[in-house]
């Protein structure tokens, strides 16, 4: 090591290393001739022999300064000198290597930072490995449901009754009306238990957990988020033990979160932003149903404990404990839970973006051997010096490592540019897309990846030239250089970069078609029109102030001049998170003793709701105004819903008890309504029950406004009435329908475009190596055209001749990419919507531009090839 | 001088490490002063080429074995002085004791009738 410092040392002062050993010599030989005089020798004579003596000066000085040991460095610095020097001298070869080769290295550098961020780095809890999230099973019959949600009665029997685990927390999203001071909002918060941030291991950056373990503990206090802190708070250093109203309610700021935290499953939050508050979940497990299967759960195992081993406890316990029949639990580390449904589609724009680079590396790689042939002089002329192969192979090397370095920079900031781009487009619900950065181990991958384009540019042609020369010292100039293999070597590259590029642009034609299906469904309800917006009224107000609430501010909605009418709904669609499932029993004759117990989605409606969305009644009636709570018990129920649990004999009259229901009050269905995508346009519609606001009122909802003018323009008036009826409601989300479900297309949307960006860089990339090669190939052969057409070839010959040699390229390698798109297509079958991998028309369409784009490039080339002068050819040797 | 005399010896590819150590063991000394001493030292057996002395002196200092500095010389001209460092005093024992086991191997072979000369 003290060795390899003293030559650092040695190489930075090298001049004077230089100096010295001048002087070292210069004394050595001055010693000898004082020597040879003594011996009498005469003085010319002994300067002579002295001189004689010393041998050559050159190799002696070049042989210690290569036990000086950076002969290789300075090699490497006249290497990277002259190729610079070659790059200037050509411009467009480098320009055109530097831009691919960024658009490559950037568009897999960013992509990468997406994928390093979303499924690579460690979730920011301790021991990632041993959390659990814990999911129901429910079974019944044949068909076997899962749910990433579980009730809260289970998580305290298992806290009691099981002993993998080192502890169980629980939690659920929801939204609240919060004033702090004078401001006041509406945030989304997640209800915990203490054991939940203990579980995930996180510590607070100020204050404490809860102080109570478990569900039933009230205690009004709050922990806030970083964001929060930092902004309501204005990061008041001493915020703890100031008091915010939530939901009516006073709490004491006890804790600050860490600005590194990120919500455990934010990725199946009902909500789009990341919750901003921790409260205990004992405030609403009472009201929520603490049976009802609506919380999350994570688990933390006993270190030594094996999954499989905590899961057979887990289902044994819960089958014991269970208040329904053919219920389970189910365990999955909680990294796969949150990752697996981004994996695969990340992976694969992971992989097409590498194709590209791929792709931009052989037009490289074609554009160095054609180069290597006009080298062929240069490199003659180095052997012939004395450079071994390795050496050239080493100068050559050096010289494609100098244009992917160049590219690498621009691409890493071409990458750094695009990743607020990213995080701008990606869907709401990726995980840790906020924190999608170009950080050490991003750069690692570039760098890795930029040493591989280089090695995989230039190695070929690096060793392809060094060789030849050995063989052909003779014919310096000649055009035949070249060669046959040589030339067949380049058009399987072109078709391997034809075939690639077809590859890629079918999987961006497929995701990009099964987006425009997606997009095409019928989501069941209109979309035109209408404008949704979500409150929340505070706890402090009474029911039956509630109750009011609603009324009047509908009511004052229906009478905005334009509106043409309005309707409340717990959830407006399309929702594609988790919906509020709860236990119900069908009654009726054939379903007697015992009463089966099932799960389905419930939301409360006012009436007018299905009238304002556009949502057939197929039968029976919409709720009135006449369905109070002291009304008889009623309830609509979708499609899905009536062929489920009724089947053809139709569910009209017939009755359930909902869970949340005292036990003989019965439902009656009073209405069908048909089926919506309520849960995003690719998911099916589940068995869905509406029940009257009235009868099971709600604090927090969404209200759907149709109206007969742009729904922007009513959204102040809306505000405005609201605030006259009663200024402590908070508005949010004001949206139209359209944009709701554009933005549930968010995901695919992303993929779509990311693939589609990549697919049309390479299928340009394609164009230019395959115009390259067709120009190479017509340059070399400007002689050749001369004579056929000196001896009285048709321009149109030529002409067809030339782009026959681009066209044989591209057939081929359409033949073999669409091969490989039906090989590959296999891992494209979950993410597409009523598209198959193998869809003819997206194929055909991808291989019709491939063919076309490559004719262009061929076109080109072959045109000027039939205006050669045949004499100006003749005299171009 | 002439190589082509029979009384000279080729020297054996890395040896000449081992003997500059030797010779510096003594003093510190200049390079000149080295391929003397050494072709003194040998009886003139052994002529020590510039061509490799001065490569070999700097691959010896890059390794640690040898420092250098410079110093006056005993007719007060400036001269790079070589010497021993803690390190190479400790290689060249090392290659010492395996030389001399070689070389009493090569004589045992070479020579069995002076199997028990000392």
């Amino acid at each position: 090591m003290s060795s390899w410092f003293r030559k650092l040392g040695w190489l930075l002062q090298r001049r004077s290393k230089e100096r010295e050993l001048g002087e070292e010599l210069q004394f050595h030989l001055d010693e000898e001739i004082e020597r040879r005089q003594a011996e009498g020798v005469a003085a010319e004579h002994a300067k002579w022999m002295a001189r004689r003596d010393l041998g050559n000066v050159a190799s002696l000085r070049e042989d210690t300064r290569a036990a000086w040991g950076w002969t290789m460095v300075e090699q490497f610095g006249q290497d990277v000198r002259y190729a610079f020097r070659t790059m200037t001298i050509h411009r467009l070869f480098t320009l055109l290597a530097i831009v691919s080769l960024a658009l490559g290295i950037g568009a897999a550098t960013a992509i990468f930072s997406i994928v390093n961020a979303v499924l690579l780095r460690p979730l920011p809890y301790r021991a990632p490995a041993q959390l659990m999230a814990v999911s129901s099973v429910y079974r019944q019959g044949e068909t076997v449901r899962t749910y990433p949600t579980v009730s809260l009665s289970e998580v305290e029997g298992w806290r009691q009754l099981t002993g993998s685990f080192e502890s169980i927390g629980s939690f659920v999203f929801t939204a609240l009306p919060v004033s702090i001071g004078e401001q006041s909002m509406y945030l989304v918060a997640i209800g915990a238990d203490q054991e939940l941030l203990t579980t995930l291991g996180v510590n607070l950056a100020m204050g404490q957990n809860f102080s109570n373990g478990g569900s039933s503990h009230k205690e009004a206090s709050v922990i806030i988020s970083q964001k929060l802190w930092a902004g309501a708070f204005h990061g008041d250093p001493a915020v703890i033990g100031h008091t915010m109203v939530i939901d009516g309610q006073f709490s004491t700021v006890i804790g600050v979160l860490p600005a590194s935290f990120q919500f455990p499953r934010s990725d199946a939050s009902y909500f789009s932003e990341e919750p901003d508050i921790l409260f205990p979940v004992a405030d609403i497990a009472d009201n929520w149903g603490r049976d009802s299967a609506q919380w999350f759960s994570i688990a933390r195992l006993k270190p030594g404990i094996g999954v499989a081993q905590a899961e057979s406890e887990l289902k044994s316990v819960t089958s014991h404990i269970a208040k329904q029949e053919g219920l389970s639990a189910r365990l999955s580390a909680l990294d796969a839970e949150t990752r697996s449904a981004v994996r695969s589609p990340l992976l694969l724009l992971l992989g097409i973006s590498i194709m590209l680079l791929l792709i931009a590396c052989t037009n490289i790689m074609n554009l160095l051997f054609s180069r290597a042939t006009t080298r062929a002089r240069e490199m003659a002329i180095r052997k012939a010096a004395g450079a071994t192969s390795l050496r050239l192979v080493r100068q050559m090397l050096t010289e494609s490592a100098c244009l992917t370095a160049l590219g690498g920079i621009l691409g890493i900031g071409l990458a750094w540019s695009a990743v607020g781009f990213l995080i701008a487009i990606s869907p709401a619900h990726l995980p840790a897309v906020g924190r999608i950065s170009i950080d050490p181990a991003v750069l690692g991958f570039t760098f890795f990846v930029c040493a591989g384009a280089a090695f995989s540019a230039g190695l070929f042609p690096a060793v392809h030239t060094s060789l030849r020369q050995g063989n052909a010292p003779g014919s310096l100039g000649s055009r035949t250089l070249g060669g046959r293999t040589l030339a067949r070597f380049q058009q399987s590259l072109t078709t391997a970069q034809v075939a690639l590029g077809l590859a890629l642009l079918a999987t961006a034609g497929l995701l990009t078609h099964s987006l425009l299906r997606l997009g095409s469904v019928d989501p069941g309800f209109q979309t035109e029109g209408i404008l949704g917006f979500e409150f929340s009224v505070p706890s402090d107000h009474s029911d039956t102030q509630t109750k009011q609430l609603f009324h009047r501010m509908l009511e004052e909605t229906r009478s905005i001049p334009g509106v043409l009418s309005a309707g409340w709904i717990t959830n407006l669609p399309p929702e594609t998170r988790q919906g509020m499932f709860m236990p119900f029993s069908v009654i009726g004759p054939e379903v007697q003793a015992p009463r089966t117990r099932a799960r389905c989605n419930f939301q409360v409606t006012s009436e007018d709701y299905f009238k304002t969305m556009g949502i057939p009644l197929l039968g029976g009636r919409d709720f009135t105004s006449a369905d109070t709570a002291g009304a008889p018990p009623a309830v609509i129920v979708n499609e899905a819903f009536a062929r489920q649990y009724f089947g053809p004999t139709g569910a009209l009259g017939r009755s359930i008890v909902a869970g949340f229901d005292p036990q003989d009050a019965p439902r009656q269905i009073v209405g069908v309504v048909r089926d919506t995508h309520d849960r995003g346009l690719g998911a099916n519609s589940i068995a869905t029950a509406y029940l009257p606001f009235e009868q099971f009122p709600r604090r927090y909802g969404s209200v759907a406004v149709r109206t007969n003018m742009a729904p922007e323009t009513i959204i102040s008036e809306i505000r405005k009435r609201v605030t006259r009826i009663d200024s402590t409601v908070p508005l949010k989300n004001f949206t139209t329908i359209e944009a709701r479900i554009h933005k549930t297309l968010g995901e695919p949307r992303f993929y779509a475009l990311l693939a589609g960006a990549c697919a049309l860089m390479a299928v340009l990339f394609v164009t230019l190596g395959l115009y390259g090669v067709v120009s190479y190939w017509v340059s070399r052969r400007t002689a050749e055209v001369g004579v056929r057409m000196a001896l009285g070839a048709p321009k149109q010959r030529i002409l067809r001749g030339v782009l026959w040699q681009g066209l044989r390229m591209a057939l081929v390698g359409v033949a073999s990419g669409l091969a490989l798109s039906l090989a590959v297509s296999r891992f494209l079958a979950n993410l597409l919507f009523e598209v198959k991998p193998n869809d003819p028309a997206t194929l055909a369409l991808a291989a019709g531009l491939v063919l076309a784009v490559t004719l262009v490039a061929s076109y080109i080339p072959a045109r000027r090839a039939s205006r050669v002068e045949p004499m100006v050819a003749l005299r171009h040797e | 001088m002439s190589r082509q005399l029979p009384t000279r010896v080729e020297l054996l590819q890395g040896t000449l490490d081992l003997l500059i150590l030797q010779t510096l063991l003594a003093a510190p000394s200049h390079g000149h002063a080295i391929a003397k001493h050494i072709q003194r030292t040998s009886e003139d057996l052994l002529q020590v080429e510039t061509g490799s002395l001065y490569p070999a002196l700097h691959r010896l200092e890059a390794k640690g074995w040898i420092g250098a500095s410079w110093e006056l010389s005993d007719k007060g001209k400036r001269a790079k002085y070589y010497r021993l460092t803690p390190g190479g005093r400790k290689h060249l024992a090392a290659e010492q004791s395996k030389w001399q086991a070689f070389s009493r191997a090569m004589r045992l072979i070479l020579n069995p009738a002076d199997q028990e000369a000392p």
